[in-house]
């Protein structure tokens, strides 16, 4: 599958890509490790459409990561992580938004906007530079759109060798 | 001397050492004290007017909310161990307390909650721990001491690891400490179960496919030894691998590659291979049912895994262990093992060794509703007939085997402490080694 941005001034939603919400109802999960719902979107031309849901007892972070792999989720968004959490997720080649909160939808409408920056969670906002592991993220920009693109170039770099 | 009545709350809250908050009827934090702010890694300004669980980020936040179950139920709760994550990604032990706040009519204002950091203590209980355990594995015996020494250096080698044991032995366990100690142990681990997938699923879970490979294949998929790239696949119950896969699993081990199910194209494979099985590989090599070719490629480095009948003396410790993460999992006050209980199970032949000792401790764990566990809260078949009760008494015993025996009890509750044995027994030290010397079920 080849996945990239699609050329034309139709905005960053022209890509395709699996993203994931951890979830508890309608809002983000306070913890990704003991959210009991993930939700699968696809992105593209329409927005973000529901693609599935994963209900998950709280267990070990090892298969709600294996299981995000298994699924070919590229993006995480999600309430707080534990370091070691997220250092395994980004191993895994998955690109992580967290400490994000508030309720699905508008989690969706930020990220369409590349505004995801404005939902951080308390303690979390304002805090450039902070090193790995924290909450502040890691140089890749506003959220949203610029995830967006580091996905897809991921993806694209991927397939490079195929 | 009356209690002051114009003190302000506040201040009194505020220098607590335990952190405090207060929610309103819509989650919204009123009140959050300095050693919250401390606990939580989280400005008190910050924190408040937003959602309480956008702030504790606790393990019950997400479905289980202690707050939310005394405002609905109108009690309080007390002394209950969680976890909250930090904004720097550390996770924090902490105990929570937490009460309905109502006004002087009794109308429900609120909630009040309060947390203590249980970090030093976990610290202290781990230290303690570290003593006898190895990453995840918990034992003394002299047969698992000669394991945990030689394995950071298997670990760290590159070679293909053959884990053979008896089912319940632990076999996934070691294979995650051998991971954990490696230097991929920043690379994924992935377990696959050989015996638990039909051959043709199996194939494509471990070398993937390519589009148009068989009807449903719509899509390029990944199998394990490629999503694996820099870290350590685990083929557990290799025995049951059917023949044409061995094949396959062969050129992995042999030449680094391998191709999807569909595609002609090789692709080259950077994963470290560990296998087990609790099956004689050697009979089955015998017999022609496992290729010899693959057995000797797999068999570099081979670790045979006691089993609990070869190491009694873990049992206690085990069980201490795995009654202390039940305790904290579900909140229950067990103190331990009573002294029939325990002599019961080490007298067992535990067929389904660690994971069976795990079971029974958890069913027992249903039945105790607090203090010691009983011979009578472990399942049926665990249950002595009449004689055996009667053998476990000290019916027909003389003075001096009875004497002898409570030494050996007291010893063991003590986990071979002379001092607190003498203490718990009313005897003084020379009595004690006097009693040791005599006693031959002591070994001395």
């Amino acid at each position: 599958m080849k996945i990239g941005p699609k050329p034309g001034p139709s905005g960053p939603w022209k890509t395709h890509m699996l993203i994931c919400l951890a979830c508890y109802e309608d809002r983000l999960a306070s913890v990704f490790e003991s959210a009991p719902e993930l939700r699968l979107f696809k992105t593209g031309e329409q927005g973000p459409v529901l693609a599935g849901r994963m209900s998950l007892p709280p267990g070990e972070p090892v298969d709600r990561v294996s299981a995000l792999v298994a699924c070919g989720v590229q993006l995480l968004i999600c309430g707080a992580v534990c370091g070691c959490t997220r250092r395994m997720l980004e191993n895994s080649g998955l690109i992580i938004h967290p400490w994000v909160r508030g309720g699905v939808d508008e989690v969706l409408a930020a990220f369409e906007r590349g505004a995801l920056d404005k939902l951080s969670m308390p303690g979390c906002r304002n805090r450039p530079g902070q090193g790995r592991g924290r909450c502040a993220r890691q140089g890749r920009g506003g959220g949203g759109l610029g995830q967006v693109r580091n996905a897809a170039a991921i993806e694209t770099d991927n397939h490079i060798g195929e | 001397m009356s209690f002051p009545k114009d003190l302000p709350c506040e201040a009194v809250l505020g220098s607590i050492a335990d952190g405090v908050f207060t929610v309103d009827l819509e989650w919204n934090i009123t009140f959050f004290n300095e050693a919250a702010s401390r606990i939580t890694g989280l400005p008190h300004d910050e924190a408040l007017g937003s959602k309480c669980w956008d702030v504790l980020h606790s393990s019950l936040c997400d479905g289980q909310c202690a707050l939310r179950k005394c405002m609905e139920g109108g009690e309080s709760l007390a002394g209950k161990s969680i976890f909250i994550v930090r904004p720097d990604g550390a996770k924090v032990p902490v105990s929570i307390s937490a009460a309905p706040l109502l006004d002087r009519q009794g109308r429900l204002l609120g909630g009040v909650e309060t947390f203590r950091d249980l970090t030093d203590i976990h610290l202290m209980r781990r230290k303690v721990k570290d003593l006898y355990c190895f990453e995840d594995i918990v034992g003394k015996s002299q047969a698992l001491r000669k394991i945990f020494q030689i394995l950071p250096q298997i670990s760290r080698s590159e070679a293909t690891v053959l884990l053979l044991g008896e089912s319940g032995t632990g076999k996934e366990l070691f294979a995650r400490a051998i991971h954990h100690l490696s230097n991929r142990k920043s690379g994924p681990f992935m377990a696959v179960n050989c015996g638990a997938l039909p051959d043709t699923l199996l194939e494509s879970e471990l070398f993937g496919y390519v589009k148009g490979a068989f009807t449903d294949a719509k899509q390029n998929r990944p199998g394990r030894f490629q999503a694996a790239a820099g870290g350590t696949v685990f083929l557990d119950e290799i025995g049951d691998l059917p023949g044409n896969l061995q094949v396959k699993l062969l050129r992995v081990l042999q030449e680094r590659s391998f191709e999807p199910l569909g595609s002609v194209k090789s692709v080259p494979t950077d994963v470290r291979i560990i296998a087990a099985t609790n099956r004689d590989l050697d009979g089955l090599v015998a017999e022609g049912r496992f290729r010899q070719d693959l057995f000797y490629r797999l068999n570099v480095v081979t670790l045979r895994l006691p089993t609990l009948r070869e190491r009694r003396e873990d049992i206690p410790l085990l069980s201490d262990h795995f009654i202390q993460s039940m305790a904290a999992e579900q909140g229950k006050e067990i103190e331990g093992l009573s002294e029939d209980a325990m002599s019961l199970l080490m007298r067992h032949d535990f067929p389904g060794n660690v994971r069976e000792l795990e079971n029974i401790l958890e069913y027992a764990f249903i039945l105790c509703p607090g203090g010691f566990i009983q011979v009578e809260h472990f399942p049926e078949r665990l249950q002595p007939q009449a004689e055996d009760r009667e053998e476990l008494s000290e019916s027909g015993l003389s003075l001096e085997q009875i004497k002898c025996r409570a030494v050996a009890r007291a010893l063991r509750r003590n986990k071979g402490a002379r001092m607190a044995t003498c203490r718990e027994l009313g005897v003084s030290k020379d009595t004690l080694r006097r009693m040791i010397e005599r006693c031959p079920e002591l070994g001395e």
